[in-house]
């Protein structure tokens, strides 16, 4: 934190004293010109400092476990297309009600989108199996505090391992009565 | 202004080509680190990459206030200063002159790509982790082409190797009017903005996230070069209509259509992305759209500086630019599409059309008219080169040629504007189809049947297709401006109408209501209007008058269009950068007068010593009155004039103006609309608040109508009777 304020005013204490330059040379008379040396040399010590954090966040270390796995994209593409669906569901809607759909049309789309939508919703509760940053934060939080791992949540189904609502009596997957 | 610099040779033209080459260095590494990083999942090394491409934008700002500071201190020593500046010109056209030639132009688009990466990239740095190092590596290469063109043979910093000249040749006179300064840099926001969602498509696929993630964050790296580019060509038909003085906005020339052709692609992405998204289809054409859309903006920039085209504005024959760029050209198409053929199995199409009355189809059918526009303009502008290379002889395509294909094209699109809102997603039944129909058909029916009774001018036919195909045109233009305009009243009306059944608001508060809720919708009805408005104007095109008459000397009259113009003086002043020549002709219409035309000649001392002609009209919705002064004899005021009519240009502007308007409301991000809310797109915030801007100043100054004539600072008048 020191060291970062030391930089900056040294960045500061070089821009005010390459400007004092400037003007200088140009008598005190604020020009243009003077004003696009002055930017010119601020840009150019902003250049120096990111060409620095770039040299200090080299890193060839692969430590990422989550960094484009496939379970990774699938969540995504599944959490995009439930966004998409949601977002459909919507828009028909507000069709239905200005009058470009029958309701029976409507009601035949939306059920469909539905019915898409809790498919994907069940596969992403299937995909939540230790294999997204947050489960394996907790892991990794679990192993360095030398702690045994966090008890199920509430919810956590038994048999399959699905997590419900807290305060499910059984699981939305299997049907199993909910023990944890 | 004198140099801080004053060093045998330019200190400032080293410091610029030393920081040209750091810039390639930096951008070097930033694109392989992103690559490198990407591919092996260093994240360190992907963040390294982000903060070198950051450093890389400071210098390309760095190497311009350089170049700026170059123009300033009149360094005649760097070529590129002498050639297109002098000592004399105004500051305004001396921070300008940067883009005025080649090599400026070249490093002026390099550090807009930058400026645009460095955006882009903050903006997503988090959101699209996992492919934002092949986005890095994209840009890079691109980039890499424009430097290395730079330091090549392009170097804006280039010094003479003997002495070097005292005074500098100066910008020509055509560019130095003040659409002309920002038209370029606007047309350049267009073309190099159109990198960034290739880079961004192009890290979908190699990443192989193909999901609609990537078309999201897209959408608005595509909205704001588009709108830019819109802005450039109409900045461009301003220009053409106030300084070339032949009446007219657009004649087809290559250089404009080297920015229309790209806009024609951008525009069918922006309709398509939709149907992706609704409908989870056309996902190879998107990306398809995209590669074309680039491909055409760096085609553009190679028809425009290459030389391989004739126009009022390219920048010269350049036959080792033509082959470096026909290079890079071919690189960018067999890698793009290599990598989509390669991913083809993943882009698989979620649904299939289901109906041919559905709003799907509409928008198919839209891509379909505008990619047949772009590929026409295409084939058009080029054929002149392409039939001097095979035939061996170069046969020149004029406006009527253009005019014949693109009248039908374009009303065809006018028609699906108003058509596809109407239309269900999926399938449209044939009760509902009555039911939308009604109100805009019938507008369409009575705006043509008035039309073609009342005013008969309207009837008048003009070629379609071929020569001899005559077809009452501007009524069928007319109907379906009405079609359209009725279509989009339709929806906001309904709009509105279920937004109050569903908040229980006042009419006002729910029509201000579905355009904030559903702004991408909505800003592109308004957008569709003003398009609509446009087309009014173009149909003005139609009903021109045109009139040349040669006066004998002051006091004599002519008339045209129940107007009549008295000739009354021809003045001659100037200054020590030009001489002058002004003619004042009185207009009355019966015994009223309408207001006095200042047309004029500026004959240019330095550098070429061009002759310009500066046009003056009176301005109004109904038509603008439209003189120039062609030819003089200062001694006997003998002068030749010709004057235009010109009805319905101003809608044209006017209708950019809803056009910017539209384009703001779709990138208005939520964050600005509830006030305390942090902003968390800077990026569209900043475009959005700069359309508003830009449509406001350009409605405001295309509607002013300097009164007096332009003498030039310190002119001298000597009036000779």
């Amino acid at each position: 934190m020191k060291r970062a304020w030391i930089l900056r005013a040294a960045a500061g204490g070089a821009t005010l004293a390459f400007a004092l330059g400037v003007l200088w040379y140009y008598h005190f008379r604020p020009t243009l010109g003077a004003f696009v040396l002055v930017v010119g040399w601020s840009v150019l010590l902003g250049a120096g400092w990111l060409l620095w954090r770039a040299a200090a966040s080299f890193d060839l270390h692969v430590d990422d476990p989550v960094f484009q796995a496939p379970e990774t994209v699938r969540r995504a593409e599944l959490t995009a297309e439930k966004k998409l669906l949601l977002k459909a569901i919507k828009e028909l809607e507000f069709d239905k009600n200005m009058g470009k759909l029958d309701d029976r049309e409507a009601a035949e789309i939306i059920g469909r989108y539905r019915a898409r939508a809790v498919e994907i919703l069940r596969e992403l509760d299937d995909e939540s199996g230790g294999k997204t940053y947050e489960a394996i934060v907790e892991k990794e939080l679990a192993r360095r505090l030398g702690q045994p791992e966090a008890a199920p949540a509430p919810g956590t189904c038994g048999a399959c391992g699905t997590a419900n609502d807290a305060d499910a009596v059984f699981c939305k997957k299997c049907g199993k009565k909910v023990t944890a | 202004m004198e140099s801080v610099f004053s060093a045998a040779g330019s200190p400032v033209a080293t410091l610029g080509t030393v920081t040209l080459m750091v810039a390639f260095v930096v951008i070097a590494y930033a694109g392989a680190a992103g690559i490198i990083g990407q591919r092996t999942r260093r994240p360190g090394l992907v963040q390294s990459s982000l903060w070198a491409t950051w450093a890389w934008t400071a210098l390309m700002c760095f190497a311009t206030a350089l170049i700026i500071y170059a123009f300033l201190s009149h360094d005649f020593r760097i070529k590129y200063v002498a050639h297109y500046s002098d000592s004399t010109m105004p500051l305004f056209y001396l921070l300008t002159a940067y883009w005025g030639g080649l090599d400026g132009s070249l490093m002026f688009w390099v550090w807009v790509l930058s400026m645009f990466t460095a955006v882009a990239l903050y903006v997503n740095r988090v959101r699209h982790r996992d492919m934002i190092g092949y986005v890095i590596g994209t840009i890079a290469a691109v980039a890499l082409f424009f430097l290395a063109l730079l330091l090549y043979s392009k170097n804006p910093f280039q010094t003479f190797l003997t002495g070097s000249p005292l005074e500098g040749r100066g910008l020509n006179p055509l560019l130095q009017n003040y659409w002309m300064v920002i038209h370029p840099p606007s047309l350049y926001v267009g073309y190099v903005g159109m990198t960034i969602p290739f880079a961004f498509c192009m890290g979908a696929l190699a990443s192989g996230r193909l999901d609609d993630g990537w078309l999201q964050s897209v959408r608005v790296w595509v909205i704001i070069p588009w709108f830019f580019l819109s802005f450039g060509l109409i900045l461009g038909c301003l220009w053409a209509y106030e300084e070339l003085g032949w009446g007219g906005y657009w004649a087809w020339d290559p250089v404009e259509n080297a920015g229309l052709i790209p806009w024609f692609t951008a525009t069918a992405f922006l309709h398509s992305v939709v149907i992706q998204e609704r409908r989870g289809m056309l996902k190879v054409w998107n990306v398809v759209l995209v590669i074309v859309t680039f491909f055409l903006t760096i085609f553009g920039t190679f028809m425009t500086r290459s030389g391989i085209v004739q126009s009022v504005h390219a920048f010269g024959q350049d036959n080792e630019l033509a082959l470096l760029f026909l290079l890079f050209m071919t690189a960018v198409l067999v890698f793009s599409l290599g990598l989509l053929i390669y991913r083809l199995p993943a882009l698989r199409a979620a649904n299939e059309f289901e109906s041919f009355l559905s709003r799907e189809f509409a928008f198919l059918l839209n891509n379909v008219a505008l990619f047949v526009c772009a590929f026409f303009v295409l084939f058009a502008t080029m054929f002149p080169t392409l039939s001097e290379y095979i035939l061996g002889q170069r046969i020149t395509v004029g406006p009527p040629f253009f005019n014949r294909f693109m009248v039908p094209i374009g009303l065809c699109l006018l028609f699906l504007t108003g058509v596809g809102p109407l239309l269900a997603w999926r399938v449209t039944t044939a009760r509902k189809l009555v039911h939308e129909f009604l109100f805009p058909i019938a507008a369409m029916v009575l705006t043509m049947g008035v039309l073609a009774v009342l005013v008969p001018a309207t009837r008048l036919k003009t070629a379609i297709l071929t020569p001899d195909l005559l077809l009452p045109m501007p009524l069928v233009g007319f109907g379906l401006i009405a079609f359209t305009v009725a279509t989009i009243t339709q929806e906001f009306w309904k709009g509105a109408r279920v937004r109050r059944r569903e908040t229980g608001s006042d009419p006002f508060t729910a029509l201000i209501g579905i355009v904030v809720t559903k702004r991408r919708k909505y800003g592109g009805y308004v957008v569709h209007f003003g398009l609509a408005m446009m087309f009014f104007g173009f149909i003005g095109k139609a009903y021109q008058q045109e009139k040349s008459v040669t006066m004998e000397g002051a006091g004599k009259k002519f008339g045209l269009g129940g107007y009549t113009f008295f000739y009354e003086d021809l003045q001659v002043g100037g200054n020590e950068n030009r001489d002058t020549f002004i003619a004042k002709i009185r207009v009355t219409r019966g015994d009223d007068v309408v207001g006095d035309l200042y047309p004029g000649r500026f004959a240019y001392k330095h550098g070429n010593k061009e002759v310009t002609t500066e046009v003056d009209m009176i301005r109004s919705m109904g038509e603008d009155i439209y003189l120039v002064i062609n030819g003089f004899d200062p001694d006997t005021k003998q002068a030749n004039f010709t004057v235009y009519l010109n009805p319905l240009t101003n809608f044209i502007w006017l209708g950019f103006g809803f056009f910017a308007l539209g384009t703001a409301i779709c990138l208005l991000p939520q964050s600005l609309l509830s006030v305390f809310a942090p902003r968390r797109r800077p990026g569209a915030a900043a475009a959005a608040t700069l359309l508003v801007l830009l449509g406001c100043g350009l409605g405001l100054a295309a509607l002013s109508r300097p009164r007096a004539p332009d003498f030039g600072p310190g002119a001298v008048i000597v009036v000779r009777r």
